[in-house]
């Protein structure tokens, strides 16, 4: 029922691998424009706060480094969620082991939301974002691959590395949780 | 907000939402959203999620400006890179140099070949990488055959002082 080509590998995804690998290097170029906002976008809503341009440029630098690994079971795009969240988790565990920085909790993470909601004109758009900042880390991570990235359960367990029924639990209870804070 | 009891139909929302079902999928979600109003607010949720969602600006031209050529490594140059291997090869240099030294110090005249690799300059693990796949797989060669021979030199005999007999087989 999921169009395949709007699943897993996007062919084109392959194709720019192709073409840089044999030294086009403008196909890396169009492979970042086509990724990048996604990154940047699941970065922030995971609580990156500063650098998310480095981070997603880490991202495709350690992509493109190591993309004789990359065997295509998954789509490019799952993979580059799994390594851009890897490098997350590795930022935010050396900032909390900086005596001073400030530790990413349910709090913080809410604050993140909170704190653009000045720029949020819809009353009920702030509802929705902060009501997403509530939520539990796995649940918002699934939840934002899920809807505003669109990825299917089985590419969210890739990135998050879970199950797919793992997967399809948080998404569930995040949804719950959602509806009951915007019902308050 | 109320769940609509159709799971399989709510399941596809997102899908719907991202326009990730084929023609025939969404169609059939697409009407039964169009009928249900539990899921008509369900995906409409789900539309302000994603428009809320934070965007920030990434520079795609500059990031793509970091991303070195594509470089094949060749296999050995990626052994080279594995730890497991890196591990086993100093392993191996230095059970080599030790039995070069041992062989040294047993004997009284060594051969030529012998002393020779004996004062060869020691290689560092981190520079496997640099060296090309040719000369890797001789070296790893020579290292095994090193390995694999026995001392055949004669025992060292100290002649016993003021001894009458001496030298020894």
């Amino acid at each position: 029922m999921t169009d395949p080509d709007r699943s897993g590998g996007d062919p084109r995804d392959f194709e720019l691998i192709a073409a840089w690998k044999a030294g086009d290097q403008r196909a890396a170029t169009e492979l970042v424009q086509r990724h990048a906002s996604a990154l940047a976008r699941f970065a922030a809503s995971c609580g990156a706060r500063d650098e998310i341009e480095e981070l997603v440029q880490d991202t495709f630098v350690r992509a493109f480094a190591s993309l004789d690994g990359f065997r295509g079971e998954s789509g490019f795009r799952t993979w580059l969620f799994t390594i851009e969240r890897r490098l997350l988790i590795d930022r935010l565990r050396a900032e909390r082991r900086r005596p001073q920085a400030a530790e990413l909790t349910e709090d913080t993470a809410s604050t993140t939301f909170d704190a653009l909601d000045g720029v949020v004109a819809d009353e009920t758009a702030a509802k929705v974002r902060r009501a997403v900042g509530r939520l539990t880390p796995t649940q918002r991570e699934v939840f934002v691959l899920r809807v505003t990235e669109g990825l299917s359960y089985k590419e969210i367990a890739e990135a998050v590395g879970t199950t797919e029924g793992a997967a399809r639990v948080h998404y569930h209870n995040a949804m719950r949780a959602v509806k009951e804070w915007l019902d308050e | 907000m109320n769940d609509c009891p159709n799971v399989t139909m709510r399941e596809m929302l997102p899908e719907l939402l991202n326009d990730r079902l084929e023609a025939d999928a969404r169609a059939q979600v697409q009407s039964h959203a169009d009928a249900c109003a539990d899921c008509r607010a369900e995906l409409e949720l789900l539309r302000t999620v994603r428009a809320s969602a934070p965007a920030p600006r990434v520079d795609a031209a500059r990031i793509s400006a970091g991303i070195a050529p594509y470089h094949r490594r060749s296999a050995w140059a990626s052994a080279a890179r594995s730890w497991p291997l890196r591990v086993a090869a100093a392993v191996i240099l230095v059970a080599g140099t030790a039995t070069i030294m041992r062989q040294g110090s047993a004997s009284l005249g060594q051969p030529d070949t012998v002393l020779a690799a004996a004062a060869s300059p020691a290689l560092s693990v981190g520079a496997l990488a640099d060296i090309p796949d040719q000369d890797l797989r001789a070296l790893m060669t020579e290292l095994g055959r090193i390995q694999a021979v026995t001392s055949s030199e004669p025992d060292v005999v100290v002649p016993a002082v003021g001894g009458s007999s001496g030298g020894g087989q």
